[in-house]
C-alpha cells in the first residue's frame, strides 16, 4: 500500500501514466477511505487508463464492466448456464435420478456464470482487485440503482446459493462521459474527479513516456498543435488518445517535421468527424502551424482545479 | 462568523459544507464525515491538496466544480470582495490563490467573509445581457377561461406521442427473443421438462422532451400558449426539461415541476428577469449546448423550440449552434406562432439560419396547430 500521495504519483509515472497531483490525491484518498471514485472528463483523456494502471501498480487483477444501454443484472452480476442446465436435466432424466438431487445440482456453483460484479466480489486473491465500471452513463437508471446496492455492501445474494460477501473490498473506479446526469445517490457514494485535457507540458511528458522512440521536436510540435486545436471550437476535440495515434502515424510515415503536408495526410488521426475536418481545412492548417506562441496558461486552467 | 473557536477544523468544515449546500451542492452528513476522514490522510498545510480533497468529497459534476471553487476560494481564502458571478464560465480557477502564504485554517479563522449573497436567479448567462429589459411580469393577471380546454387538449395530445423503443427487455408472449431465465425456471418445476417457451421483447421507454421557449417581447402574444404547453409536457413526461429564453437562457424545469400552476407562474415571473426583452437565440442556444446539451439531448431527446425566429444576434452563430443541437437531438421541432398567419414566410435572419436543421416546422398559434404537432410526431417517432 502507498504511504503518501507522492508515492502513488511516482508509482503511476513509473507505469507510464503521467498524472497531476490532484489525480494522485484522489486515488490516494480512495484507497485510504475505501470509497469508489467517479472519474469524468472529455473522451480520450485517459479515464479508463487510470483504473488499468492502478491495477498494475497494485499488482492486482483488473475486472472491467463495460456499461451499455440495456445492461441488466444478468449480464453484470451472474447468470445460470441454462443450456448446461437443460442438458443436465435431460441426462438425469435418462439415468432416472431423484428430482431433489437434480434441483440441487443444477443450481450449484458449477452452473453459475460469473459476470464482472460477482467476479470482483468473489475474487479471493488475498488482496483487493480493481473494479472498473466503464461509462456508467450508458447504462439505464435502473441499473444504477442496482449498482448502488452492490457498491454499498459489496455483497450479493443469489437465492439458490446464498449471500456472497466480499472478503476484501475491491477498489472501484467508475467512469462517465456525461451523456446523462447520474443519480445523486450514486454520486454521493463516490469521490469525484474531473480529468481535464492535459497542459502542453503534461501532454509532452505523456507522449514521451508512451512513445519513447519519438523525436523530441516532433513531439513538441504535435503537442503544441493539439493545444491550439483544443482552444478552437470543434465538435469533437481530440484527446490524448488522438495525440498518441497521430504521432505514431507520423512516425510510420517517416515524418520528422510537422508541416502542412504532413498534417493534411494524417488529419484523420486528429478529427473523426467530417465537419471538423472541413472546419480545419477552412480555417487553414497553416494558422495552426504558424509558429507557436502558445498560451499554456489558457489551456492549463480551462477548468479550475483547486 | 468570527466567534467560533480557533483551530476547530471540524466546525469550519461543517460551515463550509453548509455554504456549499446553500449553493445547491448535494451535501450529506456521510459526505462531511468522509471529507473529515480524508483530511487525516493529507498534509493540511498544502493548500492545493486540501482543496482537491474537499472537492473530491463534495463535488459530483463539472458544474458543481465551478461553484465549489468559488466558495472554496471565498471561505478558505482571504478575499473579501464578492467573487465574480460569471454563471458557468469556467475560466476562474484557484490557481491565482496559490500565492497565499497562510495555511487554509489561518485564513478562515481570521476573517472568513460573509458568504456571497444568495443568488436565486442562477441564470446561465449573466454576461449576455447588455440591454435587457428587467421587467417582472405578473402571470396571475392571465384570464383562466381557456385553461380547462387547454389542459385537456394538451394532455390528450401529448399522451398520443409515441414511446421510444429502447433496448431493455420485458417478458412478452409474442416477443421475438427467448427468455431462457424464465423458461428454465418454469421447467425445473416439471423436472426439467420444458413445456412452455417464454419470450421477451423490447421495452418502450418514455420520450424525453426538452422545450426551449422564447419569452421575448415579440413572442408576448403567444406566451400563454407556450407556458400551458410546458406544463402539459411536464405532466405527461416527468423527465422532460423546460427552458425559457430571451436575452438569456433560464432553466425552469424545477419551477414547472412543482405543478401548482399559480405558484409556479408567479415563481416563473420572478425567476425570468428579462421577460419580454429582445431575443438572442444564438447565444442562448450556445449556452444550452455547452452546459446542458450533452447531458440532456444525448441522441434520445426531442427538442421543441418555440420562437418566432426574430433574432438580434449573429445568424452565423445561430446556424452553428443549431447544427450542434441537431447532432445531439433525436428530433428538432420548431413551433412558430407566425407560421399560422396566412402568407407568412420564414424570412427573418434567424429563421433562415435555423431552417435547414429543423425536422418539423410547425405553426403554434392555436389549439389546432398543437393537434397537428401531435399527429406529426405520432407518425414519425420510432
Amino acid at each position: 500500500m502507498f504511504k503518501s500521495i507522492e508515492e502513488i504519483q511516482m508509482a503511476m509515472e513509473e507505469a507510464k501514466y503521467i498524472l497531476d497531483r490532484d489525480t494522485a490525491t484522489v486515488l490516494y484518498l480512495s484507497l485510504k477511505l475505501g470509497k469508489p471514485i467517479l472519474v469524468e472528463g472529455e473522451a480520450g483523456v485517459g479515464k479508463t487508463e487510470v483504473a488499468k494502471v492502478l491495477a498494475r501498480i497494485l499488482n492486482t487483477r483488473l475486472i472491467r464492466l463495460q456499461c451499455y444501454e440495456g445492461l441488466d443484472a444478468a449480464t453484470a452480476l451472474y447468470e445460470w448456464n441454462y443450456p448446461k442446465q437443460i442438458l443436465w436435466m435431460k441426462q438425469a432424466e435418462i439415468c432416472a435420478a431423484p428430482r431433489e438431487e437434480i434441483g440441487k445440482e443444477i443450481y450449484g456453483p458449477d452452473f453459475l456464470i460469473r459476470r464482472p460484479l460477482l467476479e470482483a466480489i468473489q475474487a479471493n486473491s488475498g488482496k483487493p482487485v480493481v473494479l472498473l465500471i466503464d461509462e456508467i452513463d450508458r447504462a439505464d437508471e435502473e441499473f444504477e440503482a442496482f449498482l448502488l446496492e452492490v457498491l454499498s455492501d459489496f455483497q450479493i445474494s443469489i437465492p439458490e446459493i446464498g449471500t456472497i460477501q466480499a472478503e476484501t473490498r475491491p477498489h472501484v473506479i467508475l467512469t462517465s462521459n456525461r451523456t446523462r446526469e447520474l443519480h445523486d445517490a450514486l454520486k454521493r457514494r463516490c469521490l469525484y474527479h474531473w480529468i481535464d485535457y492535459p497542459s502542453l507540458e503534461k501532454e509532452t511528458r505523456i507522449v514521451l513516456a508512451k512513445v519513447p522512440q519519438a523525436k523530441g521536436i516532433l513531439v513538441h510540435q504535435v503537442c503544441a498543435f493539439m493545444q491550439r486545436v483544443r482552444e478552437k471550437d470543434f465538435f469533437k476535440k481530440p484527446g490524448i488518445a488522438e495525440t498518441l495515434d497521430w504521432i505514431q502515424a507520423l512516425m510510420a510515415l517517416g515524418k520528422e517535421d510537422l508541416d502542412a503536408e504532413a498534417v493534411r495526410e494524417t488529419l484523420g488521426c486528429v478529427f473523426k468527424y467530417h465537419e471538423d475536418l472541413k472546419q480545419m481545412k477552412e480555417a487553414g492548417i497553416q494558422t495552426f502551424l504558424g509558429l507557436l506562441p502558445r498560451k499554456d496558461d489558457l489551456t492549463g486552467s480551462r477548468l479550475p482545479c483547486a | 462568523m468570527t466567534d467560533y473557536q480557533k483551530g476547530d477544523l471540524f466546525t469550519h468544515l461543517l460551515l463550509f459544507a453548509r455554504q456549499l449546500k446553500e449553493k445547491g451542492l448535494k451535501i450529506t452528513p456521510a459526505r462531511v464525515t468522509d471529507a473529515f476522514r480524508s483530511l487525516e490522510y493529507i498534509d493540511l498545510s498544502d493548500r492545493s491538496d486540501f482543496a482537491e480533497t474537499l472537492k473530491a468529497n463534495f463535488v459530483s459534476s463539472v458544474k458543481e466544480m465551478v461553484v465549489f471553487s468559488e466558495v472554496f476560494r471565498y471561505f478558505w481564502g482571504r478575499i473579501s470582495e464578492r467573487p465574480p458571478k460569471e454563471g458557468f464560465s469556467a475560466d476562474e480557477g484557484l490557481e491565482g490563490d496559490e500565492t497565499l502564504q497562510e495555511g487554509p485554517l489561518a485564513a478562515a479563522r481570521e476573517d472568513a467573509p460573509q458568504p456571497a449573497e444568495r443568488n436565486d436567479e442562477k441564470s446561465l448567462s449573466k454576461g449576455y445581457s447588455p440591454q435587457e429589459i428587467f421587467l417582472v411580469k405578473d402571470f396571475n393577471q392571465y384570464s383562466l377561461e381557456d385553461q380547462g380546454v387547454w389542459e385537456k387538449e394538451t394532455a390528450r395530445l401529448i399522451s398520443r406521442w409515441v414511446m421510444r423503443v429502447s433496448r431493455r427487455r420485458r417478458s412478452a408472449s409474442k416477443g421475438r427473443e427467448m427468455d431462457f431465465r424464465r423458461t428454465i425456471r418454469k421447467a425445473v418445476r416439471n423436472g426439467g421438462e420444458i413445456l412452455e417457451w417464454f419470450r421477451r421483447q423490447r421495452k418502450v421507454k418514455p420520450l424525453k422532451i426538452i422545450s426551449l421557449c422564447d419569452v421575448s417581447g415579440s413572442m408576448e402574444a403567444s406566451t400563454r400558449f407556450t407556458l400551458q404547453f410546458i406544463f402539459g409536457l411536464q405532466k405527461a413526461f416527468p423527465r422532460s426539461e423546460a427552458f425559457v429564453f430571451s436575452t438569456r437562457l433560464t432553466r425552469v424545469t424545477e419551477v414547472v415541476k412543482k405543478n401548482q400552476r399559480t405558484n409556479a407562474l408567479t415563481l416563473l415571473g420572478r425567476r425570468v428577469q428579462d421577460w419580454s426583452g429582445g431575443t438572442r437565440l444564438g447565444p442562448c442556444l450556445k449556452i444550452f449546448n455547452e452546459v446542458w446539451g450533452k447531458e440532456m439531448a444525448a441522441g434520445s431527446a426531442v427538442v421543441i423550440l418555440f420562437s418566432d425566429g426574430w433574432d438580434r444576434g449573429d445568424p452565423a452563430l445561430l446556424e452553428a449552434e443549431m447544427k450542434r443541437l441537431k447532432r445531439r437531438a433525436h428530433r428538432i421541432i420548431w413551433m412558430n406562432p407566425l407560421l399560422g398567419t396566412p402568407g407568412y414566410q420564414p424570412l427573418t435572419q434567424g429563421m433562415r439560419a435555423a431552417l435547414p436543421y429543423i425536422d418539423y416546422f410547425l405553426p403554434a398559434n392555436d389549439l389546432k396547430s398543437l393537434q397537428g404537432l401531435g399527429e406529426v410526431l405520432a407518425d414519425q417517432l420510432v
